[in-house]
């Protein structure tokens, strides 16, 4: 019993667990609305649009790089989605055309980064940008409307009339990157990538092949966020996914994924969405202004950090956990 | 030091000495990760004088200037946290918190008092961080992270969400009057800004402990330096400067909203690596980062002057973005000839 509970508490992702049942049982005890059938719905449907990118986001995160462009990523293949459909081209079409282009800004960030050797934060950074640029000049700025009760369904609708589309695609995502994370080659490499670069290459890992793999696959998650918020919204615009990258990366943080590389805790990275969602509901279900909102996320972040240095301590006082 | 060697010329006859120096001095600015910035603000010069003489007027030159002051005073900040090797992404919030807590607290206090005001609220930011990072020892990206979140929330909740306009004359006058008529006061105050950065980095022993954990953090301790110090000091320095950039943005807005200043701590970070400064810490130069600031404003005030949609001045930045780091690397094969004469 004791040995179990230590393994949890040991585990990587236990912050953002304990912090996800505190804020479930802080809020269910404050408002009876909190726990309705309605209310969880919201809430696991926008977590799910999080862990999509989130989940994506940790993989790269454990190969310690990051993609500061998958906020861009997401409102252009969203907008790509909504301008097809809005022309008339069929829905399955349209949906791969999406994740297309996700895939397509995912390789381009990946040759950016293996072929010109340009960092990733800055190869990202200068895509978060450009895509931006393209999203507003391909919409001009306005709001494209979208009609497809279809796609809205899929997101939104739910599976044997419990289980919302979203939650289905969520966790498909999350076997898929669970099962290429931890039980394929291509994961192995990405994490001995993040772990020490030099050995990776000593090792005879095909450092660009793989870096270029791992953003294509971030491309798609983000891609795959970004189409199921239009089907969610029915509205596209540009603002779709700005600042999804930073709030993306904090998912990724608080679910136990260190930025030093090396390893991934996509579990923790799911809880930490549902934290996310769950914090924006119940602050909203309390009638506390969401004005409120980032603090309380912030807040949390910094604290789980924290805990989890001193949980961590491991005899290297007065350094700097750098 | 790369930056410091650089520098060094070897000893020659007298007479070809100060040449060799300026020679030198100027051959440095244009090495390897900092040439790209200077290409690329001579294309823009020869071209807009080809293209759009009014890019020259001194309304438009004071704009630029303008521009470039409240990007580059922010930037001068992130060029020397990033030479440390750490980041600071809550500028954004900064931004738009310190000013609304001048204008909100201290709205009918005189305009030198809002200033200080605004600046020591960004101290205070700045030192929430540095707490955070030093002492609950959280990664600088992960606890500025949490403090962008939690910064921007605050400055939402004392605002309520709305803007808030400026009416105080002296605060307006600083971030809009000009000296001679072309240099706007807030452009003087960035250059002072970065030479103050300068002589700390070079004439201080906390510059050289700064590049030093920049470059090899476990040394930098071993050898006997209070990181943590260093550390929350140059939080608070990143702290100042944006609380000072705030309020000059506040008061060339006229008003003042909690995100006032988006991507803010993006676009400060693409400056110093536009600039010639490393991310991986350790060196860096204040002068590429000033010259970055004033090539994006030039190139989005360019953009503006052609006719040319709003929306490519995104696709610009990522562009410059690239073109720096690549036009680095092409040539030269990545070293000049000075350098080994």
């Amino acid at each position: 019993m004791q040995a179990t509970l230590k393994k949890w508490l040991g585990a990587d992702s236990a912050a953002a667990v304990i912090a996800l049942v505190a804020v479930l049982v802080v809020f269910s005890l404050i408002s009876p609305h909190f726990l309705t059938f309605i209310n969880i719905q919201n809430i696991v449907v926008r977590a799910a649009i999080l862990a999509v990118t989130g989940l994506g986001m940790t993989l790269i995160i454990s190969m310690r790089a990051l993609d500061l462009s998958v906020g861009s990523v997401m409102g252009f293949a969203a907008i790509v989605a909504a301008e097809l459909l809005v022309r008339g081209v069929a829905m399955p079409l349209v949906v791969l055309a999406g994740l297309a282009a996700g895939c397509l800004l995912g390789l381009l960030n990946g040759l950016l980064i293996t072929l010109l050797k340009i960092p990733s934060f800055v190869a990202t950074l200068a895509t978060l940008s450009m895509i931006f640029g393209m999203e507003l000049l391909i919409t001009d700025g306005q709001t494209v409307s979208i009609h497809t009760p279809l796609l809205n369904r899929l997101v939104v609708g739910n599976v044997f009339g419990v289980i919302p589309g979203a939650v289905v695609i969520a966790l498909i995502v999350f076997a898929a990157t669970w099962l290429i994370f931890y039980r394929t080659p291509f994961g192995r490499h990405v994490a001995a990538i993040g772990g020490d670069l030099k050995s990776a290459v000593g090792a005879g890992i095909n450092v660009r092949l793989v870096t270029v793999g791992a953003f294509v696959l971030v491309g798609l998650c983000a891609a795959l966020s970004g189409l199921m918020t239009a089907a969610q919204l029915q509205n596209v615009n540009s603002t779709i996914g700005v600042g999804a990258e930073l709030t993306a990366i904090a998912v990724v943080v608080v679910g136990g994924t260190s930025l030093s590389g090396g390893r991934g805790n996509l579990f923790g990275t799911l809880c930490a969405a549902l934290l996310l969602s769950a914090i924006k509901s119940g602050l909203n279900i309390t009638n506390v202004s969401p004005l409120w909102e980032d603090l309380v996320f912030g807040g949390i972040l910094i604290v789980a950090l924290i805990v989890d240095g001193l949980r961590r301590e491991t005899g290297r006082k007065g350094m700097l956990a750098l | 030091m790369a930056g410091a060697e650089s520098t060094h010329t070897v000893a020659k006859p007298k007479g070809e000495r100060a040449q060799g120096a300026v020679a030198a001095w100027l051959m440095a600015r244009f090495e390897r990760e900092r040439r790209g910035v200077w290409i690329l603000i001579a294309l823009i010069l020869a071209y807009m004088a080809w293209a759009n003489p009014n890019f020259y007027g001194r309304g438009n030159i004071a704009a630029v200037l303008n521009d470039a002051a409240i990007l580059g005073i922010g930037a001068a900040g992130m060029t020397i946290l990033i030479m440390a090797g750490a980041f600071d992404l809550s500028v954004t919030a900064i931004m738009g918190l310190a000013p609304l807590v001048a204008l909100i607290y201290f709205g009918d206090m005189p305009g030198p008092v809002m200033v200080l005001v605004s600046i020591l609220a960004g101290a205070l930011c700045g030192l929430v961080n540095g707490l955070i990072v030093t002492r609950g020892r959280v990664v600088p990206f992960v606890a500025t992270l949490g403090t962008l979140f939690a910064f921007t929330s605050v400055a939402y909740i004392i605002s309520n969400g709305t803007s808030v306009y400026v009416s105080n004359a002296f605060v307006m006058e600083l971030a809009g009057g000009r000296l001679f008529d072309v240099i706007p006061y807030s452009f003087a105050i960035m250059l002072a800004v970065f030479l103050l950065c300068h002589l700390f980095l070079r004439h201080l022993h906390m510059g050289r402990w700064i590049r030093a954990a920049g470059s090899n953090l476990r040394a930098a301790h071993v050898s006997g330096i209070d990181l943590r110090r260093v550390y929350l000091l140059l939080f608070v320095i990143s702290g100042v400067l944006t609380g000072l950039a705030g309020i000059l943005l506040t008061g060339y807005l006229a008003s003042a909203i909690a995100t006032q200043a988006t991507n803010y701590n993006l676009n400060a970070i693409a400056a110093v690596v536009v600039g010639g400064t490393a991310l991986a810490g350790g060196r860096g130069t204040l002068l590429g980062t000033a010259a970055a600031a004033l090539l994006f404003a030039m190139v989005n005030n360019a953009l503006i002057l052609l006719g040319v949609s709003s929306y490519y001045q995104y696709l610009a930045t990522g562009i410059i973005l690239i073109l720096a780091l690549v036009l680095g690397l092409i040539g030269f094969g990545g070293r000049l000839p000075i350098r080994d004469s």
